[in-house]
């Protein structure tokens, strides 16, 4: 009896994944293939996020829309995606200086012309930035979603929007 | 219509491809690994506990104590095996 009320309950909670992840996907990828630049670290990204949902699913109590649920997590899985790499990459820069590994960390390539202007911007004014213009969401939505103030997020928008607006001039438009 | 406007509204146009059903069987082999490789690790873990307590029970009375210091020597080097040592040890 014990065991059909657990089968079940992976059931329900593969079909509630299933869902989840149809309703989402489009969200999370449109998200994820601007805030990072190769084919690789978007799938990469892409596929962490969603195993991160999976395993947070039994603690979602519903306090917050599942649509803010899902950009929270893909939000802070993202950040922490990228200053991973950046720590990476300045470890692997430091044993290049030291001579210890041969070639310098290159920066990721990137293979759609128009994100290299976000290339400008840190890991968090690009998040504001995407979130704010391309995914429109409202500044205090932004917030939330970020666990920031509001404030921070008027200036952190403010800074980005400068920085794409000088690269912009300085490419011709792009 | 600004230059900042028209790349904001490319940035929207961007699709990149996504081939979501090879995704979510990627997602899917994750998920049923990773509690086989907490089961494994879990595992592993319990193995060394039960063999480092196995050995000290079983050594117990081999290991030096407060009634057995001989057991600091090494068997050869004990009193009755060498003449030598057992100079040593005696004076």
């Amino acid at each position: 009896m014990r065991e059909r009320s657990n089968i079940n309950r992976k059931l329900m909670a593969k079909f509630d994944f299933a869902r989840i992840y149809e309703d989402s996907k489009a969200g999370v990828w449109r998200l994820v293939s601007k805030y990072v630049f190769s084919r690789e670290d978007r799938e990469d990204l892409f596929q962490e996020i969603f195993l991160k949902v999976h395993r947070a699913l039994p603690r979602f109590r519903g306090e917050a829309a599942l649509n803010t649920w899902i950009y929270k997590i893909a939000v802070n899985t993202a950040l922490n995606y990228l200053n991973r790499q950046n720590r990476f990459r300045w470890a692997k820069q430091m044993l290049s200086n030291l001579r210890i590994v041969e070639d310098e960390a290159p920066e990721p390539a990137t293979d759609l012309e128009e994100l290299k202007p976000l290339k400008k911007l840190n890991p968090q004014q690009r998040m504001v930035l995407l979130l704010a213009e391309v995914e429109e969401k409202k500044l205090e939505e932004i917030a939330e979603i970020m666990k920031i103030p509001i404030g921070t997020v008027k200036s952190t928008l403010h800074r980005a929007r400068e920085i794409i607006k000088k690269e912009v001039r300085e490419n011709g438009g792009l | 219509m600004g230059d900042y406007e028209e790349y904001i509204n490319r940035l929207k146009g961007i699709k990149a491809e996504l081939d979501d059903r090879k995704m979510y069987a990627r997602i899917e082999t994750r998920i049923t690994r990773r509690p086989r490789q907490l089961r494994l690790a879990l595992g592993g873990v319990l193995l060394i506990l039960l063999i480092g307590s196995l050995t000290y029970f079983i050594g117990r009375p081999y290991l030096p104590s407060v009634g057995n210091l001989e057991a600091y020597v090494f068997p050869q080097e004990s009193p009755n095996s060498d003449p030598i040592m057992n100079y040593v040890m005696v004076d």
